[in-house]
């Protein structure tokens, strides 16, 4: 117990150094506009940051986020898994998804604004839009080919297709489906901030640059921090759940 | 054979008189048809603005790129040379390799305007957060016996790396460039909506500020086909590559 607190301990000075190496530099001897120091900007997230800031900014933010994600998640791992069991609907609709997938997801937004017009639907539709697309290419792609290269295995034991995607298919590309779930949550980030500054004026996105407008510099740094540490926190998030919850659900038992 | 082109040819038709009757019924103005949007790509593409536009996004997308890859592959080099420096400096790359492009933009509009440099600098950043993993892979993947081979030949170090390192650790870069291709040509589209520096966002964001939404839907269009392009050239770039080298 002991030895593993030291070697926690060992193992976050030597992870922490250089960033607080680079926090007192900053601090000392860095005079720009640009740069405020970092204790001039804590003092400000102090003033800042209260619940009404947090209800009006973060909230939004995070549940277009969320929501977009999870929906993404779910309708892209659906699509996936019907088009990648069925070669017909994988060869006639790949080539589509993989049109639009191309097309940079923040470019997919100004069309989407042009037809949905501006509000919380037309956000949480180009996150979850995003999503589904990554999340289907991948899930189709892996199912179409794990469903080629095992196919003696599920005849062997003689598996339902159902059973086959959730003990064959599924697992054996698991890795594979979820670093682009990973990727993905990205691409939501990036399409929800840029959803704000274009299509709803509100969120931590918006204030960032709202706050960048008004030469406010210092707000502008408690935007960017805040959007980091949400980036952060949800990649955390997705990355336990996959540890924790896909990899135990979906176990590697026949391949 | 037939089927498999047959799928696919039928399926793009169903979209596109999918799309042709979803025009009609919707407003003409704001959701521009089929017939619209191919007449608006025919107008962008008789235009030079369009091609010295295509040119930035191709020109600034391959230099942040290739700056991505450079640094990427120096740092990974000098982080294996040092346990110590590994250990220090991992754990940070890490924490910013999942903090998206978008949110160092407000600080990179205020420090470097709207110009490529600027856009140059945050694809370099992105391509260089997403290519360092496989850089430190590349780099790990050279097998004992050919370390011992290297002291039992008393090659030099710089022989060593030439022949072994190199080699061994450009098949994981190379493969790292194929995936990264589309976040450095997304990140030039996103600097163009986002902040209007040179490019085809930059043309995108013109148009949806001007109403002019038959050209929106035409540059959506090309940006996806040429999303496509790249996909393919760096798709088979790596597979040219690597099969030269006789990896594939």
């Amino acid at each position: 117990m002991g030895l593993e607190l030291t070697k926690g301990f060992r193992w976050l000075a030597i992870s922490t150094w250089v960033p607080a190496l680079v926090l007192i530099m900053w601090e000392l001897y860095i005079e720009s506009i640009f740069f405020p120091k970092p204790s001039s900007i804590v003092t400000r997230i102090l003033e800042v940051i209260d619940q009404s800031w947090i209800a009006s900014n973060v909230y939004p933010t995070l549940s277009i986020i969320v929501l977009g994600y999870l929906l993404g998640l779910i309708l892209g791992t659906s699509i996936g898994l019907v088009v990648g069991y069925s070669s017909l609907l994988y060869r006639g609709l790949t080539p589509f998804v993989l049109l639009l997938r191309k097309m940079p997801s923040v470019a997919k937004f100004p069309i989407i604004l042009a037809i949905l017009g501006i509000g919380f639907v037309t956000q949480i539709f180009a996150v979850t839009l995003s999503v589904t697309l990554m999340i289907a290419l991948v899930t189709s792609k892996a199912i179409y080919d794990s469903s080629n290269a095992n196919e003696d295995l599920v005849r062997l034991f003689g598996l339902s297709r159902l059973q086959s995607v959730g003990m064959v298919h599924y697992p054996a590309r698991l890795g594979e489906i979820w670093s682009v779930a990973k990727a993905a949550l990205q691409v939501a980030v990036i399409v929800t901030i840029f959803s704000e500054t274009v299509g709803s004026g509100r969120g931590v996105g918006y204030f960032t640059l709202l706050s960048k407008e008004l030469f406010d510099i210092e707000a502008m740094w408690i935007g960017m921090l805040v959007l980091g540490a949400i980036s952060l926190t949800l990649h955390l998030c997705v990355q336990v759940f996959e540890k924790q919850v896909v990899q135990k659900f979906f176990p590697l038992r026949l391949v | 054979m037939f089927l498999r082109l047959a799928t696919p040819i039928s399926v793009g038709f169903s979209i596109i008189a999918l799309w042709f009757f979803a025009s009609l019924s919707i407003d003409s103005l704001t959701f521009p048809g089929p017939l619209e949007t191919g007449g608006a790509l025919f107008q962008i593409l008789i235009e030079t603005s369009f091609y010295l536009s295509l040119f930035d996004t191709i020109w600034i997308s391959t230099l942040g790129l290739s700056l991505g890859a450079v640094f990427s592959y120096l740092a990974g080099l000098l982080l294996t040379q040092s346990r110590f420096l590994e250990q220090s400096l991992v754990p940070s790359i890490n924490i910013l390799r999942v903090i998206p492009a978008i949110v160092l933009m407000p600080l990179l509009l205020s420090t470097l305007g709207t110009t490529a440099f600027a856009i140059i600098v945050l694809t370099s950043y992105v391509i260089f957060a997403k290519l360092i993993v496989y850089v430190l892979d590349g780099l790990k993947a050279t097998r004992q016996e050919f370390v011992d081979l290297v002291k039992i030949c008393k090659l030099g170090e710089i022989h060593s790396f030439l022949r072994i390192n190199l080699p061994i650790s450009l098949r994981y870069v190379i493969s790292g460039i194929q995936l990264s291709s589309s976040r450095a040509y997304g990140t030039v589209v996103l600097g163009g909506l986002f902040i209007g520096s040179p490019g085809l966002g930059k043309d995108l964001d013109r148009a949806r500020v001007m109403a002019e939404f038959d050209q929106m839907f035409a540059y959506g269009f090309f940006l996806a086909f040429l999303g496509i392009l790249l996909y393919y050239f760096f798709i088979s770039f790596e597979k040219k590559i690597l099969f030269q080298w006789g990896w594939n």
